[in-house]
C-alpha cells in the first residue's frame, strides 16, 4: 500500500532528452528500513531515475515523490531529506575538506560539529583536511562526498557507485552505518554495478533496461522467478543479455 | 591515409577535444548527445567571432593611423606588437585553464605511442589552429594595409607582430612553469593566480608611454631598443632596420622553442600538492554567509574564476596610469576616465555572477543537490559581485579623488553598484530561462551576444543618465542621482521578470 510519507515513490516516470526517453514509465517505492537496488545495464536509465528523484532534470511525465513531495515543487525540502553521493562526484575542487565540510554543514544548518567530527576520523580523513580536493586521490575524494552526503542525518540515501575508490576500511565502514540508518528507520537507494555488493546488502532489487523495470522483488524472490544462481545471472537473464555475452565472447574467440 | 593526413588527422582531433574542453570547462557530465554536439559547434564558431572582433580592430587601427601626424603614425607597429600580444597571451590563458582543469588531455597524450617532441609538436599545432584565424587575419590587414600606410609600416608592423608572437609564447611558458611551484590554494599561488595578466597590463601601459614620445626617429632609442625600434622602421631608419630584423629572428627563435616547451604544459592539470598535515577547524556559518565566503575563495582559487578578479585589477591599473602618469584627469577631466576606465571595469566585473551560476549548472555540480532557495542564490551571487565590486572600486575611487579633492567621486564610483546589482538580476533571469529551456546554461553563440548586449543596455542605461545630466548642466552629484534613479527603475523591472522566470 502506498503511504504518503514513504521516504521515495516513483510512479510513472519519464525522462526525455529530445527525442530519447532515458526513463519511460517507470514505477516503485521505497518504505523506510529498505535499501532498495537499482540495477541495469549502462544506458539502462539509472542515472537519469536518480537525476529526477533530485529535481536535476524536470520528468516529462509521472512523479518521484520524496517524503510527499516533488523536487520541482518544493526543492529546498527534498534537498534537505536527501543525503546524495553521485557517481564520480564533482565536488569544489579549490576548496578543502575543511572548507567543503563548513560549507555543506552551513548550508544544512548542521551545528552538531562533533558529529562531523566523527565522520572525518571514520573515515580516516584527519590528516588530509588542509589539502586541496583536487590533490586528493580517488578514493579520498569520494569519503570526502560520503561524509557530505551524511553529516546532516538525512531519511533517503540514495547512492550511486558509492563504494567506488574506497579502502576496504571504509567499505566496511560505509557499510555499517548504512546498516544503522535503516534500522533507524532510514532508507537507501542504491545503485551499483557490482552485483556481489548489492546481493549483499539490498533488501529489495529492481532490474531495469531501456527505461522500463523489468522485475522487482527480493534477491530471493527474483533467483526463484528468474532461476538464476546470482544476482549477476538475474540480471542478464532478466534483460536478455545473456546471448549478447555469448556471442560477443564468441567473437573474440 | 599517409604519414601527413594522419598528422593533420590528428591535430584536428586533438584541437576539436582541447575547444570542446577550454569552451565548457572539463568535467561536464551526463549531457545528452545534442548538447556536446551543440557545445562543439559553438566553440568551434567562436574562433570566428574573435576573429571578426579582431579583424574590426586592426581595421580600426589602420584607418586611425590614416587621422594621425606623421610623427604620430609611426607608433603604428608598437599599435601592431600590442594587439598581437593580446590576441595570443590573453585566448591561449584561457584556453588553458579549461582544457587543463581535468588532465584528461595531457593523460590521453601519455598513452600514444609518440616521442616527447612529437606530443610538443601535435599539442604545439592542435592550440595554434585555435588562434589561427584571427592571427591570419590580423596579419593580413597588415600586410594589406600596406597600400594605405606605405610598405615601411607594414614591414614595421609585421615585425612588430613577429615579435609579439614570440613575447607572448615566451611569457605563457614562463607562467606556466611559475604556476607549477604553487599549490592552487597556498596564498602565494593565489596572488600569483591573480596577478597572471601582468604581461599584458605591462603591454597596455606600452601604449601609453609611447603615446606621449617624442619621436625621433634617429635618436638611439629608436635604434638599438627591441620593439621601439620599429618605430625607427617605420620612419625608414636603415640601422634600426637590420637591428629590427636581427631581434625578430632571435625573438622568434627563441618564442618557437617556448611555445613548444609550453603546449603541453598548457594541457597539463595544475595539480595540487598536498599540504601540511591537517587539522580539524570547522566553523558553521549562516547559509548565506557560507555561500558568499565560498564563492570569494573559488574566485580567488581556480584558475577559471581568478580572470574575473583579475580583470577589474587591470582596470584598476590601467586607471592609476591613466590619473598619475598619463595626466589623464588634468587632460580629459574624470567625466570622460569614468568612461574609459570605470565604466569598463564595471562591465568585466559584471560577468562573475555569469561564470559563478555557469560553475553550478556543471553536471552534477555539487551544488545543485544542496537546499538553498533560489532567492538565496542571488543574493549571495548579488553579494560577492559587489564586495568585489566596492573592494576595487574603492581603490580606483580614492585614486581618482587624490588629484581632484573632490568627495564626488566616491559617490560617482559607488553609484555604479546599482546597475551592477542589476546585471546580477539580468544574468539570473538569463540562467533560469536557460534550465526552463533545458540548454543547462550553455549558450549558443547568438544566446552569448544577446546576453551581453542586455547587459550592455543594464549598465549603458544609467551611465547614459548620468551623461545626460553632464549635457544638461547638472552638477557632478544631481548626474550621480540621475544615475541612480535609472537604476533603480531597472532593479525593480528585473526583479519582476526574475519572480515570473523561475528555475
Amino acid at each position: 500500500m502506498f503511504v504518503v510519507d514513504d521516504p521515495l515513490v516513483v510512479d510513472g516516470l519519464v525522462v526525455r532528452y529530445g527525442a530519447k526517453v532515458a526513463v519511460d514509465g517507470l514505477s516503485f517505492r521505497l518504505r523506510p528500513g529498505e535499501v532498495y537496488g537499482l540495477l541495469g545495464p549502462n544506458g539502462a536509465g539509472k542515472t537519469s531515475t536518480i537525476k529526477a528523484i533530485l529535481g536535476l532534470v524536470e520528468p516529462s511525465s509521472g512523479s518521484a515523490l520524496v517524503y510527499g513531495k516533488r523536487a520541482k515543487d518544493d526543492p529546498v525540502y527534498v534537498k534537505s531529506k536527501i543525503g546524495a553521493v553521485l557517481e564520480n562526484p564533482v565536488l569544489f575542487d579549490s576548496l578543502t575538506p575543511n572548507e567543503f565540510f563548513e560549507f555543506v554543514a552551513s548550508v544544512r544548518g548542521v551545528r552538531d560539529v562533533d558529529r562531523i567530527r566523527a565522520l572525518i576520523e571514520a573515515f580516516d580523513l584527519q590528516t588530509y583536511m588542509e589539502t586541496p580536493i583536487a590533490a586528493l586521490s580517488l578514493g579520498n575524494k569520494q569519503k570526502v562526498a560520503v561524509v557530505a552526503a551524511l553529516l546532516h542525518s538525512p531519511g533517503l540515501l540514495i547512492l550511486d557507485e558509492p563504494f567506488n575508490g574506497l579502502d576496504v576500511r571504509a567499505v566496511a565502514i560505509f557499510k555499517d552505518i548504512l546498516l544503522k540508518h535503516i534500522e533507524k528507520g532510514g532508507a537507501v537507494l542504491f545503485s551499483t554495478h557490482i552485483m556481489e555488493v548489492a546481493e549483499k546488502i539490498c533488501t529489495r532489487v529492481g532490474i531495469i533496461h531501456q527505461g522500463r523495470m523489468v522485475d522487482e522483488g527480493t534477491v530471493d524472490e527474483l533467483k526463484q522467478r528468474i532461476h538464476g544462481s546470482s544476482l549477476e545471472e538475474i540480471l542478464l537473464k532478466a534483460t536478455q543479455l545473456e546471448k549478447d555475452v555469448a556471442e560477443a565472447l564468441k567473437g573474440l574467440g | 591515409m599517409d604519414k601527413s593526413a594522419k598528422g593533420r588527422a590528428l591535430v584536428d582531433s586533438l584541437y576539436k577535444e582541447i575547444v570542446f574542453q577550454s569552451y565548457v570547462a572539463s568535467r561536464l557530465t551526463g549531457l545528452p548527445t545534442a548538447q556536446v554536439n551543440r557545445l562543439i559547434r559553438n566553440g568551434l564558431r567562436s574562433k570566428y567571432v574573435v576573429t571578426g572582433v579582431y579583424g574590426f580592430i586592426f581595421v580600426l587601427i589602420m584607418f586611425a593611423t590614416l587621422t594621425m601626424s606623421v610623427d604620430g603614425r609611426l607608433i603604428f607597429p608598437i599599435e601592431a606588437f600590442i594587439w598581437v600580444f593580446l590576441l595570443v597571451f590573453l585566448p591561449t590563458l584561457q584556453l588553458s585553464y579549461g582544457a587543463s582543469a581535468g588532465g584528461q588531455i595531457r593523460e590521453m597524450l601519455d598513452t600514444l605511442p609518440m616521442t616527447t617532441a612529437q606530443i610538443e609538436r601535435l599539442s604545439a599545432r592542435a592550440i595554434l589552429k585555435t588562434i589561427d584565424a584571427p592571427l591570419a587575419i590580423a596579419f593580413s590587414v597588415l600586410i594589406l594595409g600596406g597600400i594605405l600606410v606605405g610598405p615601411l609600416f607594414t614591414l614595421s608592423s609585421v615585425l612588430g607582430g613577429v615579435s609579439s608572437l614570440g613575447i607572448a609564447m615566451l611569457a605563457i611558458l614562463l607562467l606556466m612553469r611559475t604556476f607549477r611551484k604553487f599549490n592552487t590554494t597556498s596564498r602565494f599561488g593565489s596572488v600569483l593566480r591573480m596577478v597572471v595578466v601582468v604581461p599584458a597590463i605591462f603591454v597596455w601601459v606600452l601604449t601609453g608611454y609611447v603615446a606621449n614620445l617624442k619621436v625621433v626617429a634617429t635618436s638611439p632609442t629608436m635604434i638599438y631598443t627591441p620593439i621601439l625600434n620599429l618605430v625607427g622602421v617605420s620612419a625608414g631608419n636603415s640601422s634600426a632596420l637590420y637591428l629590427a630584423l636581427i631581434y625578430t629572428l632571435i625573438i622568434g627563435a627563441v618564442g618557437y622553442k617556448s611555445f613548444l616547451s609550453a603546449s603541453t604544459l598548457l594541457l597539463s592539470p595544475l595539480v595540487s600538492t598536498p599540504q601540511k598535515a591537517g587539522r580539524f577547524k570547522i566553523r558553521v556559518r549562516s547559509q548565506l554567509a557560507s555561500i558568499v565566503v565560498t564563492d570569494l575563495r573559488q574566485v580567488v582559487r581556480s584558475p577559471r574564476l581568478i580572470g574575473f578578479f583579475v580583470t577589474p585589477l587591470v582596470f584598476v591599473t590601467i586607471l592609476v596610469y591613466d590619473l598619475y602618469f598619463g595626466g589623464a584627469v588634468s587632460r580629459i577631466g574624470f567625466d570622460f576616465v569614468f568612461l574609459q576606465d570605470i565604466v569598463p571595469f564595471v562591465f568585466a566585473i559584471s560577468y562573475m555572477p555569469y561564470v559563478l551560476y555557469l560553475s553550478e549548472l556543471r553536471g552534477y555540480s555539487y551544488f545543485k543537490i544542496l537546499p538553498v532557495r533560489n532567492s538565496m542564490n542571488v543574493l549571495s551571487k548579488m553579494l560577492t559581485t559587489l564586495i568585489v565590486f566596492f573592494g576595487l572600486g574603492s581603490i580606483m575611487a580614492y585614486a581618482a579623488y587624490l588629484p581632484l579633492h573632490s568627495i564626488y567621486v566616491f559617490a560617482a564610483v559607488y553609484s555604479l553598484g546599482l546597475p551592477l546589482a542589476a546585471s546580477v538580476l539580468l544574468t539570473t533571469v538569463y540562467f533560469n530561462y536557460s534550465i526552463n529551456k533545458m540548454s543547462m546554461g550553455v549558450a549558443g553563440t547568438l544566446t552569448s551576444i544577446l546576453f551581453t548586449v542586455l547587459n550592455i543596455i543594464v549598465l549603458g542605461i544609467p551611465v547614459g543618465f548620468y551623461y545626460a545630466g553632464a549635457l544638461l548642466g547638472a552638477p557632478p552629484l544631481m548626474r550621480v542621482a540621475y544615475l541612480c534613479v535609472a537604476s533603480t527603475v531597472e532593479l525593480i523591472a528585473l526583479l519582476i521578470v526574475e519572480t515570473r522566470v523561475k528555475p
